[in-house]
């Protein structure tokens, strides 16, 4: 053997055996990512939204935690986010190009108004939606392909009561968003409080509003008042009633027990509906907290949290599981425990809406104090 | 041929390799397995510890419940109800008429006498001390109802709507009437809508008499998730509570109840006691499993469950995997590094080795202007400048070398094509010679007929010869006579007209004395004329009687100039005699008489031939173990091509005889006879019209 060849022999075995040690210590194991297609609404008609930002961090948090430990069954979740603004047209075309394009194993949605427009089109092509910030019941009703992981007006209304009883309200003012959430909580509460004597009032106002003075006049004689809408519409509702020194007791859904009011002094001694992410005593928040925190810079709020635990609800489904659209709706439908960080959540076999427990709670002094 | 230098680095590189990632592997698998054990043995501790605290838990909740249950208010509440059950006729027929209606109605729905029940003082002392004091206490529920049954089995209070009114027929109630309590386990709660592990206490009164029983029904899922916290090491730690059958009845992650797992891999690794496991869990992923089984705490036997607690393997070995990778990667520059090195260095040596050879080998094949281009500072860049310095100092050996064969060549080729030359010009010479042979043969021939007509000629010129110097004596013979025979008369003459001039026979006028003058010269001259023949004949007819002795040459020179200075005075010639500085009187053996007549002869020529004005010198000097004697004047000279007959007999130059001068020609011939008969020579020097120098030398005494 010539000592060229020696050399050349002696080259490519290096190099082999650097190949093979490489290869064999990094564990190469690609497999084709999960697709999540994300119609998130990150942003609104009045600019970035909390909720939809905290759905998509929770998500992404979630999906760094998965990814980062092999996956689901060796496959990556890929999440492919989109931004539909709130708008049903452009959450419809997202999810158009996404089926053209990525074809997503299933699509996750924010806020009633794209998600039940997307409704129509997931039955269609008989893939899963699965919803988080979305309140209207019509949202999955008599639905195949949507599920949704949010606490509706039904599930509210144990904790209203319980604020209203503890509280001894009995004659209370709504000024509601006059979309399905409102117009169920309203119309709920009108019947509950009707069984232990009571009456309420309902005002309802468009999306657009900010200016809830009027409302606040025709309702400044109830023992209470409770806002109903999206957090920004909660804010200026609180804010103008301390301007107009309301003196009655004031209620809001879980739309108020958002961290960013819990430091607003209008916001002082309202009661509301809470997730207990919020209770210093559930520890099974505190390393999300501490982890969302030092991830993204701020608070974790129960969107990230809801974000965050939809994505560890459906990685564990699918363990073990074929990834096929129709498999998801199955494994979703079968019925299962999810002890969240929002609590647990027990879904039924055939349930569609699921949601995290919620509590009465009042906002004091900065916290949020639950109340039974 | 053995392995090269290259070729054995390389395999050196590769067994190092090779032990390196043994050691590495080895290090691994030990590091592993001790890492392995020591998350095992902790993730048992940890099994067991939460388990314990689970039993704990529900002890404690029993206990709780065993407290309350000596509430006073509750002793009497049930008494109460009691007596008045026991005031009825058939309490049992109340108690199903009641369960009837109960059960019959809407599920959602709170018939009045439920309502009574639920809004009693009873149920509202219930859900402050179970469900309000834990929410108060953890802010969120622990427990989902809490009802109270009579000793009848009847419901006597309750935090929220029961699933029915009769409950001595459920098996916990006998239970906890039978026992003093009874933990149901894990179940679904129809009425509260919750998993639940109900927890029924039996109802006493002072003197031990069976009141009643109450029954809690605590969420199970938070009893669990109370430890769970705790027992959360790892981002992936999960936690399974599974009956000892295989049910799962609680996860850390979404589950389904109930869900049978004893056909996973992971439970068939469970033994009694506990111990730790790696096993697959949910989603393909590896984990490390530990599992301790409830023993209960106190006088609680416990549920028997079995509480595993997972950990990927990924997440709990990822130092180790750090450090395969971090060595992997560490290994693999360092290798490649090395490699690379051992590669280079393999090269570095090889090639200057194989540089060497190579140039060895054109070296030893005669090319002797490879050099090696090797410039490093090593042994190997010594080694190359030692070879391309004895390559050089080789190059110019044998250019030196080539030199001379070269110059040696060219030598020996210059003398082969001489050596051609002279064959062939041998050849030619020898077909010359062959011919000239030939010729000369043929020469030799005519010679041979010459020879013999030369013969025949020299004997017919022999005899003419005799027959001349016959003639030639007999002519000297006659000039002897004839010249003796006119001397006297001559001198007659001479003496007469002598005699004449002198007025001896009376006085002559000048026309007769220029007459008679003419006279006597003529007869001077044709006395000398005569005399000189005399003198020649003599000589030739070898008469000339020399008669030797010492005789000075100062005297015989002196003699010559005094008889000339009067001829030379008259031609107005300075002559004078010269001799050499510091010579003494010198003699020479000779002929005093016949060296005068040469003497004479050349000091009368050179006065003769000089024009008037002129010199004549007679130089005499001794030179060696002669005596020279130079005769030099200013005059005429000798044409150059006449200087070879200057010593014939009657030889007269052109020049000189134009001058007109009286002359025989034979006073040379005369001179020179006679310094021949001294063993003496004679020559002349002269350059026409400036002069002549006549010599002679003749042998000193």
């Amino acid at each position: 053997m010539g000592r060229n060849k020696i050399f050349r022999v002696g080259a490519i075995c290096i190099g082999v055996v650097i190949v093979v040690v490489l290869v064999f210590f990094a564990r190469i194991r690609e497999k084709e990512p999960i697709v999540i297609g994300a119609i998130l609404s990150i942003s609104g008609p009045t600019g970035p939204t909390i909720e939809g930002e905290g759905v998509r961090d929770g998500m992404l948090l979630a999906v760094e935690e998965i990814n980062t430990f092999g996956g689901i069954n060796g496959s990556k979740i890929e999440l492919v986010i989109e931004d539909a603004k709130i708008n049903a047209e452009i959450g419809k075309e997202i999810f158009q190009n996404m089926e053209a394009g990525r074809k997503p194993l299933l699509y996750v949605s924010t806020h009633s108004s794209v998600s039940s427009a997307l409704a129509p089109l997931v039955e269609e092509n008989n893939v899963v939606l699965f919803v988080a910030l979305a309140t209207d019941p019509g949202v999955t009703k008599e639905k195949e392909w949507v599920f949704r992981y949010w606490p509706t007006a039904e599930v509210e209304m144990p904790a209203l009561m319980t604020l209203l009883k503890a509280t001894g309200v009995r004659n209370l003012g709504v000024i509601y968003l006059d979309d399905e959430f409102g117009r169920s909580i309203s119309s709920g509460l009108a019947r509950e409080v009707g069984k232990i004597g009571g009456t309420v009032r309902g005002e309802p106002f468009s999306i657009r509003e900010t200016d809830f003075k009027d409302e606040i006049a025709e309702l400044s004689s109830y023992e209470g008042i409770l806002g109903v809408g999206f957090p920004q519409h909660v804010k200026a509702i609180f804010k103008q009633l301390r301007d107009e020194d309301y003196k009655g007791n004031v209620f809001s859904t879980i739309a108020a027990a958002d961290v960013s009011f819990h430091t607003l002094p209008e916001a002082n001694g309202v009661y509301i509906t809470a997730p207990i992410i919020y209770n210093p005593t559930f520890l099974f928040a505190q390393g999300l907290k501490e982890k969302y925190e030092a991830r993204f810079d701020k608070p974790l709020t129960y969107f990230a949290a809801n974000g965050y635990d939809l994505i560890k609800m459906l990685a564990a489904l699918l363990e073990d599981e074929e990834f096929s659209r129709e498999n998801v709706k199955k494994l979703l439908e079968a019925g299962f425990t999810h002890p969240g960080v929002l609590g647990t959540v027990d879904v039924g076999e055939g349930e569609h809406d699921m949601a995290f427990p919620i509590h009465p709670a009042q906002i004091i002094d900065g916290t949020v104090r639950y109340q039974y | 041929m053995g392995l090269s230098i290259g070729a054995k680095l390389i395999l050196t590189f590769f067994f190092v390799l090779f032990v390196t990632v043994a050691l590495e592997l080895y290090l691994l698998f030990t590091t592993q397995s001790a890492l392995r054990q020591a998350v095992g043995q902790d993730s048992v501790f940890l099994a067991g510890d939460t388990i314990e605290r689970i039993d704990k838990d529900i002890f404690l909740k029993i206990e709780g419940i065993q407290l309350y249950s000596q509430d006073v208010s509750l002793k009497s509440a049930l008494e109460e109800s009691n007596r008045s059950f026991d005031a009825m006729e058939n309490a049992d027929t109340y108690i199903l008429a009641r369960d009837a209606e109960w059960t019959s109605a809407p599920k959602d729905a709170v018939t009045p006498f439920m309502g009574e029940l639920i809004e009693g003082s009873l149920s509202d002392t219930l859900r402050q001390e179970f469900i309000g004091f834990w929410d108060r206490k953890y802010g969120y529920q622990i427990y989902g109802e809490a009802f109270v049954t009579n000793k009848y089995g009847a419901n006597i209070a309750q935090t929220g709507k029961t699933s029915d009114y009769r409950q001595a027929d459920e098996e916990w109630w006998q239970e906890a009437k039978e026992k003093g309590f009874y933990v149901s386990g894990f179940e679904y709660d129809e009425s509260a809508r919750v998993w639940s592990m109900p927890i029924s206490v039996r109802v006493d009164d002072a003197r031990g008499n069976f009141l009643g029983v109450i029954k809690t029904v605590p969420l199970a899922r938070e009893v669990v998730r109370e430890v769970e916290p705790a027992a959360k090491k790892y981002e992936t730690t999960e936690i399974l509570l599974v009956t000892p059958d295989g049910k799962l009845i609680y996860s850390t992650k979404t589950f389904r109840a109930f869900e049978d797992v004893s056909s996973k891999e992971f439970f068939g690794n469970i033994k009694p006691g506990s111990g730790f496991f790696i096993a697959e869990g949910w989603g393909g992923k590896e984990k490390l499993f530990a599992y301790a089984q409830s023993s209960g705490f106190r006088n609680f036997e416990g549920l028997k469950w079995i509480l595993l607690v997972g950990h990927d393997t990924a997440e709990v070995f990822s130092p180790m995997r750090q450090l395969q990778n971090t060595l992997a990667i560490t290994s693999s520059i360092l290798f490649f590094i090395l490699g690379l090195l051992v590669f280079l260095l393999a090269r570095a040596i090889s090639s200057p080795i194989r540089k060497l050879t190579e140039a060895a080998n054109y070296i030893a094949r005669g090319n002797l202007e490879v050099r090696i281009d090797i410039n490093t500072k090593d042994e190997i860049g010594e080694l190359a400048s030692t070879f391309n310095e004895m390559a050089s100092k080789l190059r110019r050996s044998y250019q030196n070398l080539e030199g001379k064969v070269r110059a040696r060549t060219k030598e020996l080729e210059r003398r082969i094509r001489e050596l051609d030359k002279v064959a062939k010009a041998l050849v030619r010479r020898d077909l010359e010679l062959s011919q000239v042979r030939r010729k000369q043969e043929d020469q030799l021939l005519e010679l041979d007929k010459a020879a013999k007509a030369l013969v025949r000629r020299d004997l017919e010129l022999l005899k003419l010869n005799d027959e001349l110097q016959e003639i030639d004596r007999a002519k000297s013979h006659f000039v002897s006579i004839a010249a003796h025979q006119l001397r006297t008369p001559l001198s007659i003459m001479k003496w007469t007209f002598r005699m004449l001039l002198s007025g001896d026979f009376g006085k002559l006028n000048d026309e007769q004395k220029d007459v008679i003058q003419r006279g006597y010269d003529v007869n001077e001259g044709t006395i000398g004329l005569i005399s000189d023949l005399l003198d020649v004949a003599r000589i030739e007819s070898g008469r000339f009687a020399y008669e030797f002795s010492d005789v000075s040459i100062e005297e015989i020179i002196k003699y010559a100039v005094e008889m000339n200075m009067p001829r030379a005075k008259e031609r107005k010639i300075d002559m004078r005699a010269i001799k050499g500085s510091g010579d003494k009187v010198l003699f020479v053996r000779g002929d005093k008489t016949a060296l005068r007549i040469a003497l004479q002869n050349l000091v009368s020529n050179a006065i003769n031939y000089t024009l008037p004005g002129g010199e004549v010198e007679v130089i005499y000097k001794k030179n060696g173990a002669f005596m020279e004697v130079r005769v030099k004047d200013t005059g005429v000279g000798v044409q150059r091509n006449q200087m070879g007959r200057l010593f014939t007999k009657f030889f007269r130059g052109d020049n000189v005889m134009r001058m007109q001068t009286s002359g025989t020609g034979l006073g040379l011939f005369i001179a020179k006879s006679i310094i021949s008969a001294h063993n003496g020579e004679m020559g002349a020097e002269s350059e026409e019209g400036k002069g002549s120098t006549f010599w002679f030398r003749i042998p000193i005494k």
